[in-house]
């Protein structure tokens, strides 16, 4: 779990996600509530199919953000001429267009069906 | 037995394909990059009479040799050749959604090689470029593959988030309640997650492994023999010094086309057009080639035979214009997933009077990294 500090005073936060390497992946995205395991946002299903962004504004006013945690669930698998290749899964998290913080996680593809959860903790500064 | 010497290998070929090998069996193990990779430095140097590249799939890195046993004697190959995928490495960079728009980029790799040509004295460096265009039969790029492989993830992704939400519900009133991060390595809850995780997962999980598995299979099965379409290009230089210094000079160009179809189920058809312009060194003068190509592979992943037919066009200023033509059959086998042995045996008709019919028998070792490595880790 990696934690990102935030301006609460500034604009809009916002998650993206970013899926590198020959696989298919389906996501769900989350934002659980500070010390909750209730949803402030989500779930919101995804996948890498498209090229249109991945991203997600979380809710305003930015400052009730404060002991959230963005949630991605993701669930991929490359076909079996890919096998051995780089995967990377990013999250990043934005404020006023930059990047304040994100969370990565990256491996080697296996041909078989492969998970990942990235947790990212928010905190007001 | 001029005759017979000839058709060896396709005697060979029958016998091994068509009786113990089944037709279902053998398309149970075909991979889809169905002929043994080529290299087109390593065509461009070689002496191999048949004009025609073969497809294969971009690999990190292959390597070819010229035979290292000959007349009873291990001798250091006199030609060799790496092939190299630089697109194969921004593949792992980038997002799989732009696959598509920039294929010929991700398929295409660059070949280096040299020949060292003892009898006349010859030394020579190659340069080739390969670059699959069209392919039926690639996954990352199948609609109706990717759609049935997001149908399986997002199942599978629903079904593990609704396990991870039900888990968390009835942890929530422990003294520490389980979280996210309990699915993440470090959690407090980690191992008692992963069994409960485990014990509710693993048998839907064995079972899309093996639906997986079956499209996997079928799209092989179904493919590996698909339309497609491959170009190369080569330039070799060369000389006549014993060491390569300043004095290389232009030698041969080559550039090729091959379209590739399914031959019934059970094998591919081949048609290449390849064309050459090549020094003469005898009078300086440039000859100047063209083949047209058709081959029939048919076989199995680990062997397979074909035969061949080219004839050839050669504005030679040397013999005046001329046709010869080409007959051509071979074994292609690997020893190893990753170690490919070619033979190659046939006659060529000059289609000049007074040559003879020329009989020959060439055989070529390829390597490539095995499926299980990349170098683009």
């Amino acid at each position: 779990m990696t934690t990102v500090k935030f301006d609460p005073t500034k604009g809009p936060l916002k998650v993206c996600f970013d899926f590198t390497g020959p696989f298919f992946a389906d996501y769900t995205y989350k934002l659980r509530e500070a010390n909750s395991n209730a949803l402030a946002d989500g779930p919101k299903p995804g996948d890498n199919k498209n090229t249109q962004d991945d991203c997600y504004l979380l809710p305003t006013p930015v400052e009730q953000n404060d002991g959230r945690k963005i949630v991605l669930s993701t669930d991929f698998v490359s076909p079996p001429a890919q096998k051995g290749m780089a995967y990377s899964i990013v999250a990043t998290v934005s404020q006023n267009g930059t990047s304040i913080g994100s969370d990565t996680d990256s491996g080697t593809l296996t041909g078989d069906f492969q998970d990942s959860l990235l947790v990212i903790f928010l905190q007001k500064i | 037995m001029k005759k017979l010497y000839l058709l060896a290998p396709l005697i060979l070929v029958a016998s091994i394909t068509y009786s113990q090998i089944s037709f279902r069996q053998a398309a149970d193990t075909m991979l889809l990059n169905f002929a043994i990779p080529d290299q087109p430095a390593f065509n461009a140097l070689g002496t191999n009479p048949s004009n025609i590249i073969r497809p294969s799939n971009t690999r990190d890195l292959a390597l070819a040799f010229s035979p290292f046993y000959t007349n009873g004697k291990v001798i250091i190959p006199p030609a060799f050749a790496l092939d190299f995928s630089p697109g194969m490495m921004y593949l792992t960079k980038k997002p799989v959604n732009n696959y598509e728009k920039l294929y010929a980029l991700y398929n295409t790799s660059i070949s280096v090689g040299t020949n060292i040509d003892s009898a006349k004295k010859l030394n020579s460096i190659a340069v080739g470029l390969n670059m699959n265009v069209y392919n039926e039969g690639d996954q990352l790029k199948d609609k109706d593959y990717k759609n049935a492989v997001h149908a399986m993830l997002r199942e599978r992704n629903d079904l593990r988030n609704t396990v991870m939400e039900q888990l968390l519900a009835q942890h929530a009133h422990d003294a520490t309640p389980w979280a996210d991060e309990d699915f993440e390595k470090g959690g407090k809850h980690y191992t008692d997650l992963q069994n409960a995780f485990t014990s509710q997962l693993a048998l839907v999980d064995a079972h899309m492994g093996d639906r997986l598995d079956s499209l996997n299979k079928d799209f092989k099965a179904k493919h590996w023999n698909s339309r497609r379409v491959d170009v190369a290009l080569a330039f070799v230089a060369g000389n006549t010094d014993s060491v390569i210094d300043k004095k290389m000079f232009f030698s041969k160009e080559m550039f090729w086309v091959t379209y590739s179809q399914p031959f019934t189920k059970y094998g591919q058809w081949l048609i290449g057009l390849n064309q050459q312009t090549a020094r003469n060194y005898s009078n300086e003068n440039f000859v100047i080639n063209a083949s047209l190509s058709s081959r029939v592979y048919v076989g199995n992943n680990r062997i397979k035979g074909f035969v061949e037919l080219q004839g050839t066009y050669s504005n030679d200023s040397t013999l005046a214009s001329h046709w010869s033509d080409l007959f051509n059959s071979g074994l292609e086998f690997t020893i190893k997933d990753f170690i490919w042995v070619s033979l190659d045996a046939g006659a060529k008709n000059w289609g000049v009077k007074g040559i003879k019919a020329e009989p020959y028998f060439t055989w070529d070792w390829k390597f490539t990294l095995p499926e299980n490595f990349s170098l683009f880790k």
